[in-house]
């Protein structure tokens, strides 16, 4: 429990400095890059006298574009992460597969990455369960190809209790190469065909 | 239910005359270099599917590789045609149709003896001439050989015709598929009672994979275990009384033992790595079966104690389904190599491993006959699965009708009493 509660900790950080970051993006983003095509418009209507602007072509003409950037302060909620993520309003959340390395159950960064903002998901949204499936490709016997779903669909059981789900939340089976997504004895197949798929319950 | 297929309608079987005091080995099958029997087979005189019959005994005697077939399709003689022509056996007979159905006489001659050394003669319905002609031909080659023949025997599979893979039998020679399952699920590695009277597979009619047992008595399925988690796979005992199977907790397949209708549960292996495909050996001393546990899929031995771990394969990134020869002398599996997996056999110790097919494309999954003389498994030599049938002594590979759609998974049924 304290390892969760240090790692909790430890996450709600990680998605504060995430959401900093790209606010900062974001007023960026505002401002006008005088290489940028529109830069370069108003270079030249500067150039060519027919500006009446006083403003520096490197700060924002149009009183406009400023409005539009709305800036606040982030509040901090002792209730942690959940909360500020409830802060963010109609946040919709997409379950999609992940994929393998052939005969393998690791889990590569962008996997664990995934994992992580499922599991922040899976945080504000208590009443949701997940089914994980477990699939491999259809090279080798329906036997080992079960078995090998099986720890895919573990393994990532595995990595979202670490990061706090629930394990009563979470189900799984495998399917091994009963059930693939796209036929063909080819590598964009095949790896199409690796994968751990989720069901919400 | 199954004798009803098995022995179908015949309705006696009279033996004519059988020349018991031949004790002669005409055909002796242990020696490699055996020269084959040269035999002639008539056309059976009588009605139009008469030639049914002799075609079937035909193709079933070519397909044994035992014989050097002296006769075209259609030829006839009398006994020194024949003997001229080089044959020293001959196979003739009769079909005729009675009102309740069809009588069928066949017989085997020594020509160079002038003996008979077959005659029988066989009551049925008319659906029966194939199953008659398979029996007739076991006749020949158990007189020939002193063994038993394999042509009454049985092929389970897997068939995905219907869009799911469904649990079939058919017989050895790829004809009469019947459809065993019909749940609408996916079924999975069928396995013969060693007493051929019931099939374990794999199914997940409940949900989740799980091991079920269908008696071909009344085609009833029991579940083998109560077990929440995931079983899979499995093999019987010698005795039929046990069951060896993969079950997986958290992740990890191991290999446990159960006694159907017993309940309890004892453990086989354990540790990291995928413990898969068990296959009892046929004097029971010995569980072969398939483990990552070196890193990638290899084909390794234990004893139902759990002791005597053997590593048996090490070429190759993918050794698997092992299946023991009758004799329990060598241990059929596919092993994947640069252009698919190809069949290959190696002594129960590991040693003497032998290529047996070639592709091209994906060939997997064999399964003995019950003679020890035949190898069936699946193939995507011409596209979609399907199976196969070779010859081991004479490496003549034959495929087999099957459902018509994408066949695999065979297993060879024993000899039935």
């Amino acid at each position: 429990m304290s390892f969760f509660a240090k790692f909790n900790h430890k996450f709600i950080m990680l998605i504060f400095s995430a959401i900093l970051i790209s606010g900062c993006e974001g007023i960026k983003k505002k401002v006008p890059d005088a290489n940028s095509q529109f830069g370069q418009e108003i270079n030249q209507r500067f150039a060519e006298g027919q500006g009446k602007e006083e403003t520096a072509p490197n700060e924002p003409l149009s009183p406009g574009e400023g409005q539009d950037i709305k800036e606040e302060d982030i509040k901090v909620v002792d209730e942690g992460a959940e909360k500020a993520f409830s802060d963010e309003p109609g946040e919709v959340f997409t379950l999609k597969d992940i994929h393998f390395k052939f005969d393998k159950s690791d889990l590569d960064s962008d996997s664990r990455a995934y994992l992580e903002t499922m599991f922040s998901w899976l945080d504000q949204n208590r009443s949701i369960k997940v089914n994980i499936e477990g699939h491999a490709d259809d090279r080798g016997t329906s036997e080992y190809n079960l078995a090998l779903g099986a720890r895919r669909a573990d393994a990532v059981k595995r990595y979202l209790e670490i990061l706090g789900v629930d394990s009563i939340r979470l189900s799984t089976i495998s399917y091994g190469e009963e059930m693939p997504i796209e036929e063909g004895q080819h590598e964009k197949a095949w790896a199409a065909n690796r994968r751990v798929h989720f069901e919400g319950i | 239910m199954i004798k009803k297929t098995i022995t179908l309608f015949i309705l006696s079987t009279t033996c004519l005359y059988t020349n018991t005091a031949t004790a002669k080995i005409y055909i002796d099958i242990s020696s490699p270099s055996a020269r084959k029997m040269p035999i002639a087979i008539e056309n059976f005189t009588g009605k139009d599917l008469s030639s049914s019959v002799s075609a079937t005994i035909r193709r079933n005697l070519d397909l044994s590789g035992l014989f050097h077939m002296i006769s075209e399709e259609g030829e006839t003689g009398d006994a020194p045609f024949w003997l001229s022509a080089g044959a020293e056996t001959l196979i003739k007979g009769s079909i005729s149709v009675k009102n309740s159905g069809v009588l069928i006489e066949a017989f085997l001659y020594d020509l160079a003896r002038n003996k008979t050394l077959l005659a029988k003669r066989y009551h049925g319905q008319e659906s029966d001439i194939r199953t008659i002609a398979h029996r007739f031909s076991d006749e020949v080659i158990k007189i020939l050989t002193g063994e038993k023949g394999i042509f009454n025997t049985k092929i389970a599979f897997i068939s995905k015709k219907g869009g799911n893979k469904e649990l079939y039998l058919m017989d050895f020679d790829g004809k009469n598929a019947l459809k065993l399952t019909n749940n609408g699920s996916i079924n999975l590695s069928p396995k013969w009672s060693k007493d051929s009277k019931k099939l374990l597979f794999t199914s997940f009619k409940g949900g989740k994979a799980a091991l079920y047992i269908k008696d071909l008595a009344n085609y009833n399925e029991i579940a083998l275990t109560k077990e929440k988690h995931m079983t899979m796979g499995g093999d019987w005992s010698p005795d039929s009384m046990k069951v060896v199977f993969t079950m997986t907790k958290r992740g990890d397949s191991d290999l446990f033992l159960t006694e159907p209708g017993n309940g309890a549960i004892r453990r086989l292996t354990s540790g990291w790595g995928l413990d898969v495909s068990p296959a009892w050996s046929p004097d029971g001393e010995s569980i072969a079966f398939v483990s990552d546990r070196g890193g990638n899929p290899n084909i390794y031995t234990i004893t139902e104690e759990g002791k005597d771990l053997t590593r048996l394969t090490f070429d190759g990134k993918y050794n698997t389904s092992p299946a023991w020869s009758k004799d329990g002398k060598w241990i059929a599996y596919s092993s994947l190599q640069k252009g698919g997996f190809r069949i290959y056999i190696m002594k129960a110790d590991g040693s003497s491993k032998r290529q047996i097919t070639f592709g091209p494309g994906n060939d997997e999954e064999p399964s003995w006959s019950p003679d020890g003389r035949f190898l069936v498994f699946s193939s995507s030599r011409e596209g979609k699965k399907t199976i196969y049938l070779i010859n081991m002594g004479t490496s003549k590979t034959i495929k087999l009708d099957g459902s018509g759609g994408a066949d695999m998974s065979p297993a060879w049924s024993p000899f039935f009493n």
